[in-house]
């Protein structure tokens, strides 16, 4: 690749020193107090509106659940979170079909890619071979990153971009991320599924308690409904057990 | 270096939803991953080293302050914070600086015209090359390839912290690169080292 050593050159030069964490520890304790009055921990409702259907089961999304309770949340959980595609692209050039090699450009087909929506970053390897009649085999595999990425949508986009594409393979994997995290956290990211029709505040804590149940959280939970006009408002508050 | 910024970027954008959710040890996490880059950069834009803690807590408190508002559609973390840094330094100077002083101090300033503890005593040939080479270049430029190399963002972050379009951002440092790799080819032609650099000091 262009400018390799270069890059390599402003890297050295730009690399930065060790970190005083002498200073870093000195700051941590303020930054924490004012941490903690501004995202206090413990004490928080769950609360959604919903519009009033007794026929519909509703689902919540993004529930910021609150957990009550003695010590820490400590129980923890592994989350993958999908980071980006790592994709592998064979590109077949037949040198025997007069001018259609200059369509399969790698360059012109990453560039293509480099574009599309949800893609903020490109890694490619090319690799190229000849086999004894003369035709040219081009391998890319590449690295997508993305947080949004579509790779249904992002096959069939460079299928009708590049007609020539129709035969080779286009293959996605998902590059995920592994995060670690508490319960209590990843709580905060789940979807409660709840029968509301005509339930009442004690069966649709059941509900809820189930569900928590099932994901290894054992505890209380008090429910409030409050009907509006047209809109049922349930507040969910939760506690859990002490962490063992 | 690509793969590790990506997945550091996304372990980023987990851990402030997480802070944003209360949780305290994200929050804790985050801070110690972010000192190290805002404190460097910080600490070559501002020479005084009190003034440069007192700047690096300022970002700091501006960061829990503000951690509600970070947007992701905007950026990384490190985009956001190194922007917050960028503008405490430039209100540090501005408090700072003599009245007589120029106000193309402040875009030297920006760039990182100080060297780091690792180039203090450049004794690579090739790293007093990249040295001369970098001083030729424009403030922007330099600040462009500050962040780009020293902070590790990405030309459209580098855009976004220094209030520039993507486009022109990615033209500019696509053309700086090209005339850097030109000039380092002139350089390794020409006739030697530059007899204007001093040897480093040795320890007998």
């Amino acid at each position: 690749m262009r400018h390799d050593r270069l890059n390599r050159l402003l890297d050295a030069w730009h690399e930065g020193g060790p970190v005083d964490t002498g200073r870093r520890a000195d700051l941590e304790a303020g930054l924490l107090e004012q941490y903690r009055k501004n995202h206090p921990r413990n004490r928080r409702w769950l609360m959604f509106l919903n519009p009033w259907n007794r026929a519909a089961r509703f689902a919540v999304a993004g529930l910021a659940v609150a957990l009550l309770g003695v010590g820490a949340c400590s129980t923890e959980t592994t989350t993958e979170i999908e980071a980006g595609q790592q994709a592998h692209i064979s590109l077949r050039l037949d040198t025997s079909v007069p001018d259609k090699a200059g369509e399969l450009d790698p360059r012109v087909v990453t560039d293509f890619i480099a574009a599309q929506p949800g893609v903020d970053e490109l890694n490619v390897n090319v690799r190229e071979m000849i086999d004894d009649a003369g035709a040219v085999t081009t391998d890319l595999g590449l690295v997508i990153w993305g947080g949004n990425l579509d790779a249904d949508a992002l096959a069939a986009a460079l299928r009708e971009r590049f007609p020539s594409l129709g035969a080779s393979d286009i293959s996605f994997e998902p590059l995920t991320a592994t995060v670690t995290e508490s319960l209590f956290d990843k709580l905060g990211r789940e979807v409660f599924h709840v029968e509301a029709d005509g339930a009442s505040a004690e069966e649709i804590r059941a509900q809820i308690l189930e569900q928590l149940a099932a994901q290894g959280v054992e505890g209380d939970a008090q429910v409030e409904v409050i009907d509006g006009d047209g809109t049922r408002e349930i507040r969910v508050m939760i506690e859990q057990d002490d962490a063992k | 270096m690509d793969l590790r910024r990506n997945l550091r970027d996304q372990r980023h954008r987990v851990l402030l939803a997480l802070a944003r959710r209360g949780n305290e040890d994200a929050f804790r996490r985050l801070y110690r991953e972010l000192f190290g880059p805002v404190s460097a950069y910080v600490g070559r834009r501002v020479p005084n080293r009190e003034d440069a803690e007192d700047v690096t807590a300022l970002v700091f408190s501006r960061f829990v302050h503000r951690l509600d508002g970070y947007d992701a559609d905007r950026g990384s973390v490190m985009t956001w914070v190194l922007t917050m840094a960028r503008t405490a330094v430039i209100d540090q100077h501005r408090r700072r600086r003599p009245a007589a002083e120029p106000v193309d101090e402040l875009a030297d300033r920006l760039a990182g015209p100080g060297p780091g503890p690792l180039q203090e005593c450049v004794r690579d040939e090739d790293l007093r090359r990249v040295r001369r080479l970098l001083e030729r270049q424009p403030d922007d430029i330099r600040e462009m390839f500050a962040l780009r190399f020293e902070q590790g963002l990405r030309v459209h972050e580098v855009a976004e912290v220094m209030g520039l379009s993507p486009d022109a951002a990615k033209q500019r440092f696509a053309r700086a690169l090209r005339r850097l790799q030109l000039e380092l080819k002139d350089e390794e032609r020409g006739p030697g080292p530059n007899k204007g650099d001093a040897p480093c000091a040795t320890i007998d």
